[in-house]
């Protein structure tokens, strides 16, 4: 019996990862205690295979027993464990090996696109073959590769060589060479397997070797398991967008490496393979991260170097989080009734507490990031910084009050608020400043009005006082989350378009004006912008007045009521950005009883009437913390969860 | 999984560490069930992805039409 000792995370480290100031130590602890995840659920693989859809070949044809594999995934080991390493440090290894575990095991449905179990099982011979070619072993292996395909995890894929959709083809390898045969042809592999050759697809490289070291990473556009979402064929990456990635991926690391250090080691710690999709263009660059697959990062190319640090600073530091979780829980599991939803400032619907602890962790980076580059980057540089700094405090006033946070959840919590003070409290000055206040604004009463809902009961009361013309009442009330059918998805609200506009606004001027010619011609949704209008634009370019004026020639819709509420004189919208969802159901209140009621900025200007409440300067909307507790309109008195709250820059 | 914290303030995990021991030592490990069973039972929660997994910008204001899996921050 050999003694495994279980892992230990000090709360250094976890200090660490809290403020995304990981170094060396952290991170290899991190990285050991995924690969020992992985051997864990390799051992499941091999104790519970089977063939429960009774399919795959059989007799000679057969693919290789995963336990023989496994002998020869071992005897690599012993040749070269460098060999071995490199296979498992493939994020697409871990993304094939839990899924199939969940399968396994629980009994997880699989997707359509999922390889049928037997396949799946015996895919273990894939890794076993990489291992051997590396490490120069003899072996020959039976093999499933889709569509004809073999894949050969850390190095790449081979051409078609078998018909079907999971064919099993034969790979030998030795001193002499290595071969793949199928049904349909044959392939030999190069001696280097780094290069393309014929019938050879090599995963591409970029061997970055910034001042602060080198920093390998993978562009895996060919793995079947590269992607979270489905297995995949593998995708084309022409020449012109390979180098686009090149020279982005070099530049973000040269701008790391000199104005980020701390961002660089986390950066280059934690990731260490990209996958690239499609995004809705280069402005709205896409990017995630899965835990099955530890290192990779799916993203679209985004507009410049500055986009793709902030991407891979983010996706990194979920990166991070996740891996912690594996050790230690960051929230207690909800165990009976609703989970509890939160407004997430970058979401449109409601979000668990799961995802509001990573999205503040993953902004505070962002925002730390940005408030550094303030000096460089100028005016863009301000209002990203403005606008994570908002979302990342907002974020935080329910993190602080939430229920269901472990020790280590707790102290997370606490390195987010130490990261987010040293940024400082000032209201960033001028247009972004100002421009970053209205996207928040925007965002927040988009989300108020779509998941907010008013007691139907208190809205008639208001509204018969409305109709009796008296004053409405010093405490207005309260809203809560509007309820969905168990299981159900929210709701998402209005497109953040005007955010959109204003981010291109203060990184590209002449995109901006393309997509404003583009939106005057009526071109439905320019650079990706959904539903964005000619008001937005003149919005996010300071043209207040002429916003207003042309919002308010809109049909009536929730974005032109926000668009107008946020370009009104004054301040004159801000009862109705407060508190849309109450203004919208006492019109709603209204109709009800037969009367003719007025636009929502007459009724809020009539609820903002009483003034602020109390001695409070601020209104109880203001007071009311948007974290939303349970779902369920009848669980909770109240509905909302009533705490302090940063106010918005 | 549970919570553990020791005197000294360290978390200390129901993961076992693999790190030394070679492939085909692996079904030898003390601690090997438990561990398991913690893997296991972590896995049945599922592990949605971060950000979106409708594949949207930066944790998800904008999302695409891919379809995905459920997403979390």
């Amino acid at each position: 019996m050999t003694d495994a000792e279980p892992f230990r995370l000090p709360p250094q480290a976890l200090a660490a990862v809290a403020t995304g100031d990981v170094g060396d130590p952290e991170l290899a602890l991190l990285e050991s205690a995924q690969r020992s995840r992985l051997l864990l659920a390799f051992l499941t693989i091999l104790a519970e295979h089977r063939h429960p859809d009774g399919g795959g070949p059989q007799g000679r044809h057969a693919p290789t027993r995963p336990s023989l594999a496994w002998e020869v995934l071992a005897h690599a080991q012993r040749v070269s464990p460098e060999a071995a390493e490199a296979v498992l440090a493939d994020p697409a290894v871990g993304a094939w090996a839990f899924q199939l575990v969940r399968q396994l095991h629980h009994r997880a449905a699989p997707a359509p696109s999922d390889a049928p179990a037997w396949a799946g099982v015996t895919l273990l011979a894939a890794l076993a073959a990489a291992a051997a070619l590396r490490a120069g072993t003899r072996a020959t292996l039976r093999l499933p590769a889709r569509k004809g395909q073999l894949w050969l995890p850390s190095l790449g894929v081979t051409g078609v060589v078998s018909r079907g959709a999971w064919p099993v083809v034969t790979m030998e390898c030795g001193p002499l060479g290595a071969a793949v045969f199928g049904n349909s042809g044959s392939i030999r592999l190069p001696r280097d397997l780094a290069q393309p050759a014929e019938g050879w697809f090599p995963l591409p490289r970029l061997d970055r070797n910034g001042t602060a070291g080198a920093a390998p990473l993978t562009l895996d556009h060919l793995s079947p398991y590269r992607d979270f979402r489905a297995v995949r064929d593998p995708a084309r990456l022409p020449g012109p967008a390979l180098d686009r990635w090149r020279t982005l991926l070099d530049e973000s690391d040269t701008l790391l490496c000199r104005d980020h250090p701390a961002a660089r080691r986390l950066v280059t710690g934690a990731v260490r393979t990209i996958v690239p999709v499609d995004g809705p263009s280069e402005l709205l660059a896409v990017s995630a991260t899965a835990p099955d697959a530890y290192g990779a990062v799916t993203m679209s190319l985004p507009v410049d170097a500055q986009a793709m640090a902030a991407i891979l600073i983010h996706e990194a530091r979920h990166q991070l989080v996740s891996a912690v979780a594996e050790l230690t829980p960051l929230s207690v599991p909800v165990r009976e009734g609703p989970q509890p939803a939160y407004f997430a400032p970058w979401r449109r619907d409601p979000r668990p507490l799961r995802g509001l602890l990573y999205g503040a962790h993953a902004f505070a980076g962002v925002m730390s990031f940005w408030n550094t580059r303030r000096e460089i980057d100028k005016e863009r540089a301000d209002f990203e910084f403005a606008l994570h700094r908002w979302q990342v405090r907002t974020a935080l006033a329910a993190l602080r009050n939430a229920p269901g946070l472990t020790r280590a959840g707790g102290m997370l919590v606490t390195g987010v608020l130490e990261e987010t003070a040293a940024a400082g409290a000032e209201p960033v000055a001028g247009q972004p400043g100002r421009l970053a206040e209205l996207c928040c604004h925007d965002v927040l009463a988009g989300w108020r009005a779509t998941h907010l809902v008013v007691d139907a009961s208190r809205a008639t009361a208001l509204a018969r006082l409305w109709m009796s013309g008296r004053p409405p009442p010093a405490v207005l009330p309260a809203a809560r989350l509007r309820t969905v059918r168990s299981g159900a998805p929210h709701t998402t609200g209005p497109e953040a378009s005007r955010t959109w506009l204003a981010r291109l606004w203060f990184t590209d001027r002449d995109a901006f004006r393309g997509v404003c010619a583009q939106l005057v011609a009526g071109a439905p949704h320019p650079l990706g912008i959904r539903d964005a209008t000619v008001a937005d634009a003149l919005l996010a370019s300071g043209e207040t007045e002429a916003a207003h004026d042309a919002y308010r020639h809109q049909p009536p819709s929730l974005t032109s009521w926000i668009g107008t509420a946020l370009t009104a004189p004054g301040g004159g919208g801000r009862t109705f950005l407060e508190r849309p969802e109450l203004a919208l159901a006492l019109q709603a209140a209204l109709t009800g009883l037969g009367t003719t009621a007025p636009g929502p900025h007459e009724l809020a200007a009539w609820l903002g009437s009483h003034g602020p409440v109390g001695n409070d300067p601020r209104s109880d909307a203001e007071q009311v913390d948007v974290a939303v507790g349970p779902d369920a309109v009848d669980r909770v008195p109240g509905g909302l969860m009533l705490g302090p709250q940063f106010p918005a820059e | 999984m549970a919570d553990t914290v020791e005197d000294s303030g360290i978390f200390r995990s129901d993961l076992i560490d693999l790190s030394h021991i070679p492939l085909d030592e692996l079904g030898r490990v003390s601690r090997l069930p438990s561990a398991l069973a913690a893997l296991h039972h972590r896995l049945a929660g599922g592990s949605a992805p971060l950000c979106d997994g409708e594949m949207a910008a930066l944790c998800g204001t904008t999302p695409s039409a891919a379809a995905g899996a459920t997403h979390d921050s």
